[in-house]
């Protein structure tokens, strides 16, 4: 943003106040336009995912090639959809319920290095904050589950509060294990350290494994399935949000996609090189050429993890309540300790892995 | 430095306005036809006998109050993870994350035993015992 800042100060003469309304502006209006497109583009792609694994083709109709255009007809009619709140349910608790759910993650997405520079803010409690913040959403699905004042959200309310909430512990003890080695929190030193270094998913065998615990984990954090118990859609309706129609319906699922999208830009970021490319050294690479190849490479990463995510979702089936539990607490939690400890010892004594 | 978390404000502001937006425009577009059946909590079509927010199962309880224990653990051990590279001594401070997660796993292992992250708590053994 002081990039954006100084270029407005350059082209325009903006100064102070008005030169940084004007760059929050650009970037508001960027992360906004990018989060719908990019939502109804993983709708869409969802759609695809799961009719090839199922063998079928998928939306094939709307807009011509491949359907690409369902998803956007899709917002068009939820934007007509009667907005029903129910007669019983605590109205205001209702409303304001899909906008919490929603400003944590869209406000997570402030910290998230695209390429060389491109990031709203580099806080330097980058990682930490995105902890901090995604799990406002949370709240909200209480929030949502308890206003509605149906049994079924009720349901799914609690059955998210306790998943949510006891997956929290192995994701944050997985992102421990990168922040030791690189001894930062800002999402940026990841990036540097791992142009300068190698990437930090081959530095030790902990570090694959905080990796794959960090994956699992945020599958829950993002209620995928397998571990989509909140809302379950043979058993709860649709869970907590069952009583939600129209637009804010569709604000559950915005957040759904958008939090896929900061797990798996996590996961790519913190052990798979963020925006470096493998074997290639971009560090010298004017600006003007490493920033959009910054981008599509971090994007390319990006959407395999969100392609396996869906694969997982299409593969495996939900597991039941006190499975998710136990696999929380019994098999992850301790494996992610073990992994932050072993990681520690590996660095005391200095050991190195492969040969990279 | 500390100036930077003004974006997290207008950006929570930004996404607030931003889920408000299409449903206030909706309100232009959208059919508002409600009626007594309709406004009903959803329940398969059947009736809804009583209320729903009535007083839950006390297991996610146990959950809540694990998960805080180690909710503050893990912020505990942040710091510790984020200095541990340029530590004085790095002798020390594996030490001392070694101390801590070892007193913390044995507290997981005090609760594993004691049945509390048992989705559904065994008494069984106890009943046997009684007999």
């Amino acid at each position: 943003m002081e990039a954006l800042i100084g270029l407005f100060g350059e082209l325009f003469g903006l100064e102070g106040t008005l030169a940084l309304s004007a760059a929050y502006a650009v970037c508001i209006g960027s992360i906004l336009g990018f989060v719908t497109v990019y939502s109804m583009f993983a709708i869409w792609m969802e759609r695809k995912v799961a009719a090839h694994i199922q063998v079928r083709m998928g939306p094939m109709v709307t807009g011509g090639w491949h359907g690409w255009a369902q998803s956007v007809a899709d917002a068009v009619k939820l934007l007509f959809k009667e907005d029903i709140i129910p007669t019983r349910a605590n109205a205001f608790m209702f409303w304001i319920a899909p906008a919490v759910v929603f400003c944590g993650v869209f406000a997570g997405l402030i910290v998230v290095p695209f390429a060389v520079g491109v990031q709203v803010v580099d806080l330097h409690l980058g990682v930490f904050f995105i902890i901090a913040i995604a799990s406002i959403e949370v709240i909200g699905v209480i929030i949502a589950g308890w206003a509605s004042n149906s049994k079924y959200s009720l349901f799914g309310a609690v059955r998210e509060a306790a998943q949510v909430v006891s997956y929290e512990i192995p994701t944050a003890t997985a992102l421990l294990v990168p922040i030791l080695v690189v001894g930062s929190f800002r999402l940026n030193d990841f990036n540097t350290w791992q142009a300068e270094h190698h990437w930090l998913i081959f530095h030790s065998p902990w570090l694959a494994m905080a990796a794959l615990i960090f994956f699992i984990s945020s599958l829950a954090g993002c209620k995928r399935a397998p571990f989509d118990l909140p809302e379950a859609e043979s058993e709860l309706v649709s869970g907590f949000h069952t009583e939600y129609s129209g637009m804010r319906f569709s604000f559950f699922f915005l957040e759904e996609y958008t939090s896929m999208f900061v797990a798996a830009l996590l996961t790519a970021t913190l052990w798979f090189g963020g925006f470096n490319l493998p074997f290639v050294d971009s560090s010298a690479w004017h600006p003007a050429l490493a920033m959009p190849i910054g981008i599509v490479v971090l994007l390319a990463k990006t959407f395999f993890f969100i392609f396996v995510q869906m694969w997982l979702r299409w593969t495996l089936p939900r597991l039941r309540v006190d499975q998710v539990m136990s696999m929380g607490y019994k098999y992850l939690v301790p494996w992610a300790f073990v992994a932050l400890i072993a990681t520690a010892v590996w660095d005391y004594y200095g050991w190195g892995w492969l040969p990279l | 430095m500390y100036l930077d978390y003004h974006a997290v404000l207008v950006f929570l502001i930004t996404g607030a306005f931003m889920v408000c937006t299409p449903l206030v425009l909706g309100m232009l577009f959208r059919p508002k036809n409600p009626y007594k059946e309709k406004n009903l909590p959803y329940e398969c079509a059947e009736d809804p006998i009583g209320d729903a927010q009535i007083r839950f199962d006390m297991r996610f309880y146990t959950t809540a109050l694990i998960f805080v224990v180690f909710d503050a653990e893990i912020v505990l051990m942040f710091p510790w993870a984020r200095v541990f590279q340029s530590a004085p001594s790095k002798g020390v401070a594996l030490v001392a994350g070694l101390v801590f997660t070892t007193i913390v796993f044995f507290g997981l292992i005090y609760d594993w035993a004691k049945g509390d992250l048992d989705w559904v708590k065994s008494f069984q053994n106890k009943r046997r015992v009684q007999d």
